[in-house]
């Protein structure tokens, strides 16, 4: 059901765009007011989501220990894993961002000869969502170039990287190879796991639709003769946009406009949904505090004020009983 | 043969193919066994909790207050603006599944809402309904439902249906923690007088007398000293157990499980042992008599107000500082949450071991330790003459309990003292001790006898390991350092595993230390008698051996 | 081909079959899962199926005594016990055999087979299902005892010290291992 809709979503989507500024010419609505709105809407969402966690006080210093705590001299203090100082908390974040470390945790049950049942190790889920990951980052960045004159230093060798095999005319780039294999191989999971299928969402297949279309639209433009883009007129776009004094220049594809489109739709939909999950992974409590609860006292800024039972109203209760069985009194 | 053409579940006469649901119209069955019966009002009232009430989970009409609705959805308001987590949890999960076969309930029942992902849903289809602009338009094509009593019911089921063993968390990638989203369901429920009765009256006992029994002072002191005289025939040891002393180091707090149920009883044994043979200056406080904390498993403001006593006390009898027993829960609470909800325990010392002078920095703000921590420094220091053989007769191995491993990182400690204890120590399969530690099942309130098959359908995965131990290695007890687990894991081993039994670390430490001037044991703690010729005449061997 | 022949030979057709079976006997949304699992028995319950179901099959063709299968039929009701399911439904899973063994050879066996053959055949079916019956009870005392055992250990030194029902806790270290 799921499927279904966010299917038939993101081919509505491309369609708008192909009748928008395809068939109706709508090139300066496409091509400069819609991915000014969007960029709006993802700047602004962002910061209202995050301001929105981050007002949230954090009361309680509730780390999740995934390893030995900072105790006794003697005993192996695991840092990363059970982080006592803002730096060990630094290096786990790291881990955590860069590497996906709790998911590189994951595991799954097993029969082994025996037969018996083992908990081994599963890696395929944290490979995909590496790969996706690090492709999107490198696809991003690698965009760049359509923003910036000159070019970056970096942009060139991410760039150069990203070709490093120098296979093909234009060369392929890696990363989009590797991000449509990542977005298939999620798909699919999520289809074929019946656990994964069971929890699913709407929600949870349109990203990757969505971002499955940029990508397609992105590929046919760049190595496809019949999509080809004129990548000067796309250039001259992109540095106005960046400029704040938008041209829109002719020579542009339909095809073009419904990648621009599906990007403007991405940005706007991003923090407004799941995908907000890249700034929400900062703040996570569990993981970016601490162990060191018994060292440093963690203040909680609505500490409440509670009725507590105190020992005067407690002996008050049981005196005749504690003086009886001899137990050492406040008051006679 | 006209049968022969049907299917066979058909033949069976079980008519399960249901219509293909999607989990939001698959409303709650209240099966006995696998719910625990709701709050005694009585208690409820004792501790002031709103909407106190005779109801239970099997009846029709839960006598919800007129505006229930109204008072959940303002809670949940509330707790989205006091807890970052809560928040933060409600919002960024992908749904990626990583969580979804880790937990014990699903395991073991294979119950999709059991899955932690799912469970977090019941509550975030709520929250998306209406607190999300995107569920307020789209409502079910984004996930989010309206709150209904069905709904309500499920969250009460699935609710008291997680045990707040944090596994999930371990292997989430945003570190989503179900234990905090159950313990904010929790606290909604509460709002509308939907709780326990296993968590209700031992909170309000605990607030009254100091224990989850409901013990008076002088009851707690028949214990201690009827431990002591028990020892005395023994071990012949003639042990002191000071009770409300003034101006003792240390105060010592243990779960009351300890004095009142077995195999607690034996670790208590252990502790007094210790204490007795390193002459520590220490006390027992009737009033904060208690370790554990079912304030955890209820809401915030009752974890505080029963946790205060620890302090209270302590400044009372004008201690040094504080040595906390072997309990899991307790320690969750004494380690995250004692020092912020009510320190700072500045008229208290940082801790420091009277015997080998090792100061524990790593806790001098809560100025609590662990008694896991204070063993193994012993031991390290060469302060205990530890004779092993005297635990030949266990072949033992250990299960992290879940807060200690999950909430505190105390994994080694408690291994250096077996292996310094036990002469037979095997492992678990990878993957499920440490941090990666199966629940017993019964955690966070829900040990009660009304729902056994709950817990035996969750302690499976433990027992299975278990079993393969004892399989392979011969395993017959099961160390544990939790209160819940030595009460829950012996039920779990008799169904599954019946000649494991069930124990705790300072009982090994008991029968291992080699008191000064001591004779000959005839029997262990438990009173088994060792074979004659006693084993490895009692020398003793002073163990320092490396982690 | 007689039956025991053709058993053995399409043992594991018709395991699996039964399994599927069984499987079918869990609410839609966890039989969903089992079933569609690609590696089924990677999880205590289907593994603890899977091996004990074979047990139990073996027995049917006689290589397997009462006293390996007695145990396998026990480790199948145990998990069932404490399942949602009725007592008739706990059990029933045994009688399931019946049918698939006769849709199987009927669907793809050509030339028949004694119909004593399968007379005898039923008639150690309904002894299986008997005996997992009688593995039903006792685990319900067992669970009973279970919740008397564990409702004294709570409070056992409290009745040590006070010397209430002394009697029965003397007996409860024994009554712990009385079960095998």
């Amino acid at each position: 059901m799921g499927i279904i809709i966010s299917l038939v979503a993101v081919i509505a989507l491309t369609l708008v765009a192909w009748i928008g500024a395809g068939t109706l010419g709508l090139h300066y609505l496409f091509g400069v007011i819609i991915p000014y709105l969007a960029l709006a809407a993802f700047v602004f969402g962002l910061i209202y989501r995050v301001v929105k966690w981050a007002k949230a006080p954090v009361p309680f210093k509730i780390t999740t220990t995934c390893g030995q705590q900072k105790s006794l001299p003697w005993i192996r203090h695991n840092k990363l894993e059970s982080p006592f100082t803002g730096w060990q908390v630094f290096g786990r974040m790291l881990l955590e961002i860069l590497f996906f470390r709790s998911l590189f945790r994951n595991t799954k049950m097993a029969l082994k000869k025996g037969p018996r049942l083992v908990y081994g190790s599963e890696k395929y889920l944290w490979l995909a969502g590496l790969a996706f990951h690090y492709s999107f980052l490198v696809i991003v960045l690698r965009h760049l170039r359509f923003f910036i004159e000159p070019i970056p230093g970096f942009v060139m060798a991410i760039q150069n990287l990203d070709g490093f095999f120098q296979v093909g005319l234009p060369i392929i780039y890696i990363t989009d190879g590797v991000i449509l294999a990542a977005l298939v191989f999620l798909f699919f999971r999520r289809v074929i796991n019946p656990k994964v299928r069971y929890i699913s969402l709407a929600a949870d297949y349109f990203p990757l639709f969505l971002i499955g279309a940029i990508a397609l639209t992105g590929i046919l433009m760049r190595y496809f003769e019949a999509f080809k883009a004129e990548l000067i007129a796309v250039k001259e776009l992109a540095i106005g946009l960046v400029g704040f004094s938008p041209v829109v220049p002719e020579g542009l594809d339909v095809i073009f406009f419904i990648h621009l489109f599906l990007v403007s739709v991405l940005l706007m939909y991003f923090p407004m949904s799941k995908l907000v999950h890249m700034g929400g992974v900062f703040l996570s409590p569990t993981r970016n505090l601490a162990n060191n609860n018994r060292n440093r006292r963690h203040v909680n800024p609505w500490n409440p004020d509670v009725k507590v039972h105190t020992y005067e109203e407690y002996e008050d209760e049981f005196r005749e009983l504690m003086k009886a069985a001899d137990m050492p009194l406040e008051k006679e | 043969m006209a049968d022969d053409k049907k299917k066979p579940e058909e033949l069976a006469n079980i008519s399960y193919r249901l219509p293909e649901k999607s989990w939001m119209d698959t409303p709650v069955d209240f099966r006995k066994g696998t719910y625990n019966y709701g709050a005694v009002a009585e208690k409820a009232k004792y501790l002031g909790l709103p909407h106190a009430r005779k109801w239970q989970p099997m009846d029709a009409d839960w006598q919800l207050p007129e505006n229930w609705k109204e008072i959940i959805l303002e809670g949940m308001r509330e707790r989205l603006d006091k807890f970052r987590s809560f928040r933060i949890f409600m919002d960024i999960c992908v749904r990626c599944g990583a969580c979804a076969d880790k937990c014990h309930y699903f395991i073991g029942s294979g119950d999709p809402k059991n899955m932690p992902v799912l469970r977090a849903e019941l509550l975030r289809s709520v929250y998306r309904k209406d607190f999300t602009a995107a569920g307020k338009i789209m409502g079910k094509i984004a996930g989010a439902r309206e709150l209904t009593v069905d709904v309500l019911k499920e969250w009460f089921y699935y609710f008291f249906q997680c045990t707040e063993c944090r596994r999930c968390s371990v292997f989430c990638p945003y570190g989503i923690d179900t234990a905090e989203i159950t313990m904010m369901a929790r606290e909604l429920l509460n709002l509308v007088g939907l709780n326990i009765d296993w968590i209700v009256t031992p909170a309000a006992n605990c607030f009254r007398t100091g224990n989850h029994l409901g013990i008076q002072p002088h009851g707690f002191k028949d214990s201690i000293e009827f431990a002591v005289d028990e020892l005395a025939e023994l071990t012949g040891a003639k042990v002191e157990a000071p009770i409300n002393k003034k101006g003792a180091e240390i105060l010592f707090v243990a779960p009351s499980a300890d004095y009142f149920a077995s195999p607690h009883y034996y670790t208590l044994l252990g502790y007094l042992l210790l204490f007795h043979e390193i002459g520590l200056d220490y006390t027992w406080s009737s009033f904060a008599s208690e370790g554990g904390n079912f304030g955890l498993f209820h809401s915030n403001q009752v974890m505080k107000r029963l946790n205060a006593k620890i302090y209270m006390e302590a400044k009372r009898l004008g201690v040094k500082w504080v040595l906390g027993g072997e309990c899991g829960h307790m320690w969750r609470v004494l380690h995250q949450y004692m020092d912020t909800m009510n320190g700072p325990a500045d008229f208290l010392e940082v801790p420091k071991s009277p015997i080998t002078g090792t100061v524990f920095e790593h806790a001098k703000s809560t100025k609590m330790i662990h008694i896991m921590e204070f063993t193994s420094d012993l031991i390290k220091n060469n302060k205990l003459k530890l004779d092993p053989s005297r635990n030949d007769h266990w072949n033992v191995t250990f299960h992290d309990s879940c807060n200690p491993a999950r909430a505190m990182g105390l994994l080694e400690e408690p291994r250096y003292v077996i292996k310094a204890c036990c002469n037979n120590f095997h492992e678990m399969p990878e993957n499920t001790i440490r941090e990666q530690t199966f629940c017993c099942g019964s955690g966070s309130g829900l040990g009660t006898d009304e729902n056994l098959e709950m817990r035996l359908r969750g302690g499976f995965p433990r027992a299975n390991a278990v079993k393969y131990n004892h399989d392979v290695y011969g395993t017959n007890l099961l160390l544990c350092i939790c209160a819940i687990d030595k009460a829950t894991l012996p039920p779990l081993m008799e169904y599954w595993v019946p000649e494991v039994d069930v124990g705790g670390i300072h009982e090994m430490v008991g029968n291992a230390l080699v008191l000064k001037g001591e004779t000959r044991r005839a029997t262990d703690l438990r009173g088994t008698p060792y074979p004659e010729p006693e084993p490895a005449q009692s020398e003793g061997k002073e163990v320092a051996k490396d982690v | 081909m007689s039956l025991t022949s053709i058993l053995k030979e399409k043992k594991s057709d018709i395991l699996r079959i039964w399994f599927d079976a069984v499987l079918l006997s869990y609410p839609q949304d966890t039989a969903n899962f089992l079933i569609k699992e690609k590696d089924r028995f990677a999880n205590p319950v289907g593994f603890t199926y899977q091996h004990n179901m074979e047990i139990i099959f073996d027995s049917l063709v006689g290589t397997t005594d009462r006293d390996t299968v007695l145990p396998a039929i026990d480790n199948i009701v145990k998990i069932r016990n404490v399942q949602n399911f009725a007592p008739s439904q706990a059990v029933a899973i045994f009688f399931l055999l019946k049918q698939v063994i006769r849709q199987y050879t009927n669907e793809h066996i050509a030339n028949g087979y004694r119909d004593d053959e399968l007379l005898a055949l039923d008639a150690k079916i309904d002894n299986l299902a008997l005996a997992a019956f009688d593995c039903y009870s006792s685990l319900r005392e067992l669970m009973g005892d279970i919740r008397i055992r564990e409702a004294q250990r709570r409070i056992q030194k409290l009745m040590d010290r006070t010397n209430i029902f002394n009697d029965i806790s003397d007996q409860e270290g024994d009554a712990t291992n009385e079960r095998t």
